[in-house]
């Protein structure tokens, strides 16, 4: 469904090329961790940029968008309605601050990968369920739904 | 004699065209933080070791493999992975400032668009580099 909304503007305020990052209207920073990761369009990109004003943090890193390759066979990713989210090593955030911010944004479920020992945890969110995402990664539970490895 | 000069300058050529790769072996691995994750080893003998892992949200432990094996050939920074039909480039390049918390000087392998889809654009770091403290 094509969006309705505006786009808001995000400034280009890349230094490093490996590394974009943007400035949203509201002077929030969304660093992207890499060349790989694509900004979304449309609703997620309103809602990425919602997350990003929402959350707290003053730099959020960005770690997944709407890249269509590298990720699963009807990953919400690819079809542009997912984003992840650097975890806490890299995002000063607590679950409960992540799950307001991305209720907020109109992000419907999500989870969190907990890896121990390693830098690959991370949020998903998207928008509809589906791809392995139903009832339990609502975000309209108390909780986020947290995967440890 | 002739003959003698002709064996060294070869021999000299070939040492030339050897130390022009600036690509260390080793392994190589992507930063993670999405629902897959890639690998890269650069063995000495020039041939490679690819695997890329992918999952869907919360189900890692269903993940799929696959894995790809071929030959790397440099030229200074700049390498080409030649998996039979698939070819692909890469260039080692210190990492610079980065959000990520590694220093400046990290040389990372930056990919091209190519044959191997899950690699455009992707950067590989060191694995000693990924290792959490």
């Amino acid at each position: 469904m094509p969006s309705l909304l505006p786009i808001p503007q995000l400034k280009d305020i890349t230094t490093n090329k490996l590394y974009p990052a943007y400035k949203t209207v509201k002077g929030l920073t969304i660093q992207l961790n890499g060349t790989k990761t694509l900004l979304p369009k449309g609703d997620t990109l309103s809602a990425l940029i919602t997350f990003a004003d929402e959350c707290g943090l003053k730099t959020v890193i960005i770690t997944g968008g709407s890249e269509a390759t590298g990720h699963s066979k009807g990953s919400f990713h690819g079809k542009g309605l997912a984003i992840d989210v650097a975890g806490t090593k890299y995002n000063n955030l607590t679950h409960s601050a992540a799950l307001l911010a991305a209720k907020k944004a109109g992000f419907t479920h999500g989870a969190y990968e907990d890896f121990t020992g390693s830098r690959k945890d991370h949020w998903h969110f998207q928008i509809g369920a589906g791809n392995g995402l139903g009832e339990k990664h609502s975000l309209n539970l108390p909780k986020l739904y947290i995967k440890k490895y | 004699m002739k003959a003698k000069f002709i064996c060294v300058l070869i021999s000299l050529l070939s040492i030339t065209a050897c130390s022009n790769c600036l690509v260390e072996s080793g392994v190589y691995a992507s930063h993670g933080g999405s629902e897959y994750s890639t690998k890269l080893e650069l063995l000495q003998d020039n041939t490679f070791n690819l695997e890329y892992e992918v999952w869907s949200p919360g189900k890692k432990d269903e993940s799929e493999v696959v894995t790809t094996q071929g030959e790397w050939s440099c030229n200074e920074g700049k390498v080409n992975l030649n998996a039979g039909n698939e070819l692909h480039s890469f260039t080692m390049m210190a990492i610079g400032k980065n959000p990520l918390g590694m220093r400046d000087d990290v040389k990372v392998l930056h990919f091209d668009e190519g044959d191997f889809d899950y690699l455009s654009r992707e950067t590989l770091y060191p694995l000693s580099e990924l290792v959490e403290e």
